[in-house]
């Protein structure tokens, strides 16, 4: 039982982690209009900056990570105004979304070089506070980290959740999402809403890496805009563009994975379980392709 | 019949006939059917004048990705879906040339058709799945099938070696002619000499197979429907079968180059076909310029050979330091990440600046430079015809 309940609990904590990783594609998806990877070098570069901040420099952890939040943000808005503004006015619907993808997919690149030439392709430690200690609540022993993981990321998705439902700028940008001519005639302005996705985008992306950097036997390394992607499949279960669909979707997902890695039987092969989600995002496209939390405008993502 | 045959509308009917009929040929002239002719001579003669390892397995590289890429092409550039995951495709060439050439040892031809007919069907197999999907999704379903295909691949261990990966050697021979060591007027050359010939030989096929297609009406339909899909379904143009006929282009392609990546190396991986290779495909086909013939060929060229010529030259390159894992205080690109800076560089600059890729950029360079000469010529034809 104990055993059982341990597993869960990091299956909670992976899936809070994907929930996370999508939300800030979503924010993104909403805030531009076109799917792109940026959420993967959000990841990366945020996970470097807190380490180049904290251990580096010496500032304070959480002050560090909110400085990373900003500086990740001021990086994003600098590429909206610079390169996707300047590519959607250039090109037309289609060709826009697939030359925006393709420019995300070289800043990628740019940001993996810059990482490796910053900081090297060793794995370090980010020098968390919550180390690798185990907390022991009621007979089950639980990584503190994975109890960090949990509690911030619910603190994240409160915020969210408060910014969408009741603010303005929460509302402009669903109004945005939903039909721009309209949100315009309603004067909302898109320049005024653009700096916040920026912002909850990158606050939930670099959370997410600098968690994802904390994990026993992984650490701080150039890769992790690669496992970042490894959050796509809850995007995909979670309907793409509904924000609660993202957390639904990635916590069926990280405990699905978690139980698979502790009761899958040998037979089904090594990495079964990080196979897992992608398997499962196969069947749902396949049956239901709109997603468990289907909105009515997908067929235009 | 004369006053029919003479009234606007058929005469334009004959114009429109005329402009598709010269629009159908093979090759617009005599210059660029000779200029193939010559390339595809230059395929053969080329690896039999050199010995040099260095350039020769640099161009069966290159070699290698363009078949690949042209594959990509037809699906990313000429029908505007999107696939990243070209590894995967590449992986069941690799592992079918594996199972047919190493493990069942069967001869050259045999081990070949099958990588073609098995990369194929994997990608009809997938198409439905894919053609079902938009934008997003369909970006994520190919990611997924990388991950996917390397589960499957690492799991096979008979084939694959697992994850640390097995020799695999090939056999090359096509009846008396053995590339693996080719015979030619008394004289022996070497595994990499006749596999470079083959495998351009490869080359020269596919992108004589994609341009005859893209002038056929299948090939039109295939653009129509990237267009104007709406307008294209109405013609009567049946989506599902083009676009399962691109993917099993793209795959097959992609199987045939993953079969050559085999063939070069002798050594196969599952983590060789990584998604990092997918990046790089579509790297190589934006770079190059989607939709074009040269495309794919002129972007392999120039993303393959940038790791290779920066590890050769990089004492001379300004800000470049050796690989080291640990940071050494100085900032420095590492040799191994500077491809990775120009790749990334490359990207973003083409798609701001120029779309349609390298291959535009060269058209409109060497234009620029004919102009001169076109000058003089002009003025000396001028200048007779007033004497």
């Amino acid at each position: 039982m104990t055993t059982f309940v341990q597993i869960l609990l990091s299956g909670v904590a992976l899936g809070f982690l994907y929930a996370l990783v999508s939300l800030s594609f979503v924010v993104l998806l909403k805030a531009t209009g076109h799917f792109n990877l940026l959420p993967g070098s959000f990841v990366l570069l945020g996970a470097y900056s807190l380490f180049q901040l904290h251990q580096n420099m010496g500032v304070n952890f959480w002050l560090a990570l909110a400085l990373a939040i900003i500086i990740i943000a001021a990086l994003g808005l600098v590429i909206h105004y610079l390169i996707f503004q300047r590519i959607d006015r250039a090109a037309e619907g289609h060709a826009a979304g697939l030359a925006i993808l393709l420019v995300t997919i070289g800043l990628l690149s740019l940001s993996q070089a810059t990482a490796v030439s910053s900081w090297g392709a060793e794995v370090m430690l980010l020098g968390d506070p919550w180390r690798l200690r185990t907390a022991l609540i009621a007979g089950v022993s639980i990584s503190q980290r994975d109890i960090w993981v949990i509690v911030l990321s619910l603190i994240v998705l409160a915020i969210f959740y408060m910014v969408m439902q009741h603010t303005r700028v929460g509302i402009g940008m669903r109004a945005l999402a939903s039909d721009p001519q309209a949100a315009f005639v309603q004067g909302i302005n898109p320049r005024r809403v653009a700096p916040y996705a920026w912002l909850m985008s990158a606050g939930a992306a670099v959370i997410a890496g600098v968690l994802m950097a904390t994990e026993a036997g992984g650490g701080l390394r150039p890769t992790l805009d690669v496992v970042a992607f490894t959050a796509l499949p809850a995007l995909i279960l979670g309907g793409i563009r509904s924000l609660p669909g993202c957390a639904v979707g990635g916590l069926v997902l990280g405990i699905l994975q978690q139980l698979a890695a502790g009761y899958a039987p040998s037979g089904l092969g090594q990495g079964f379980a990080t196979v897992l989600p992608w398997l499962i995002m196969i069947v749902v496209l396949l049956v239901r392709p709109s997603g468990l939390f289907a909105t009515r405008e997908f067929r235009r993502a | 019949m004369a006053t029919i045959a003479s009234t606007g509308a058929l005469r334009t009917q004959g114009a429109y006939r005329d402009l598709i009929r010269k629009d159908s040929r093979v090759f617009r002239s005599a210059i660029t059917r000779y200029g193939a002719l010559l390339l595809v001579a230059l395929a053969v003669v080329l690896p039999l004048s050199t010995a040099d390892s260095f350039l020769l397995s640099l161009g069966i590289t290159v070699g290698f990705f363009s078949i690949g890429a042209i594959g990509l092409n037809v699906l990313n550039g000429y029908a505007g879906q999107i696939n990243l995951g070209q590894p995967f495709f590449l992986a069941v060439g690799a592992f079918t040339a594996v199972g047919f050439g190493s493990n069942l040892d069967l001869p050259f031809p045999v081990w070949l058709l099958a990588v073609v007919v098995i990369g194929a069907l994997s990608g009809v197999l997938v198409a439905p799945l894919a053609l079902r999907l938009k934008g997003v999704y369909q970006i994520v379903l190919s990611l997924g099938l990388i991950f996917i295909g390397h589960y499957i691949f690492v799991n096979w261990s008979d084939l694959s070696g697992g994850v640390s990966g097995r020799r695999a050697p090939l056999d090359l021979s096509i009846g008396p002619l053995d590339f693996a060591a080719l015979e030619l007027g008394g004289m022996t050359y070497g595994y990499q000499q006749g596999l470079f010939m083959l495998v351009w030989l490869f080359v020269a096929l596919c992108m004589f197979l994609v341009h005859l297609l893209m002038k056929s009406p299948a090939g039109r339909h295939i653009v129509a429907l990237r267009d104007a899909e709406l307008a294209a379904r109405v013609t009567g143009i049946n989506p599902t079968r083009s676009m399962c006929g691109v993917f099993a282009i793209c795959s097959a392609m992609g199987a045939l180059s993953g079969a050559f990546y085999v063939a070069q190396l002798r050594f196969v991986s599952p983590e060789q076909f990584s998604l990092e290779m997918g990046l790089q495909f579509i790297i190589i086909v934006t770079v190059g310029g989607l939709s074009t013939a040269w495309g794919p060929v002129l972007g392999s060229l120039v993303i393959c050979s940038l790791p290779v010529l920066a590890s050769r030259y990089s004492e001379h390159i300004p800000f470049l330091k050796a690989n080291s894992s640990l940071p050494d205080g100085t900032w420095g690109i590492p040799v191994g990440q500077f491809p990775v800076v120009i790749y990334g560089l490359l990207l973003v600059v083409i798609l701001m600046f120029e779309p349609r890729g390298l291959t535009h950029l060269i058209k409109v360079l060497s234009q620029w430079l004919a102009r001169p000469l076109l000058r003089v010529l002009r003025r000396r034809s001028a200048t007779e015809e007033a004497s």
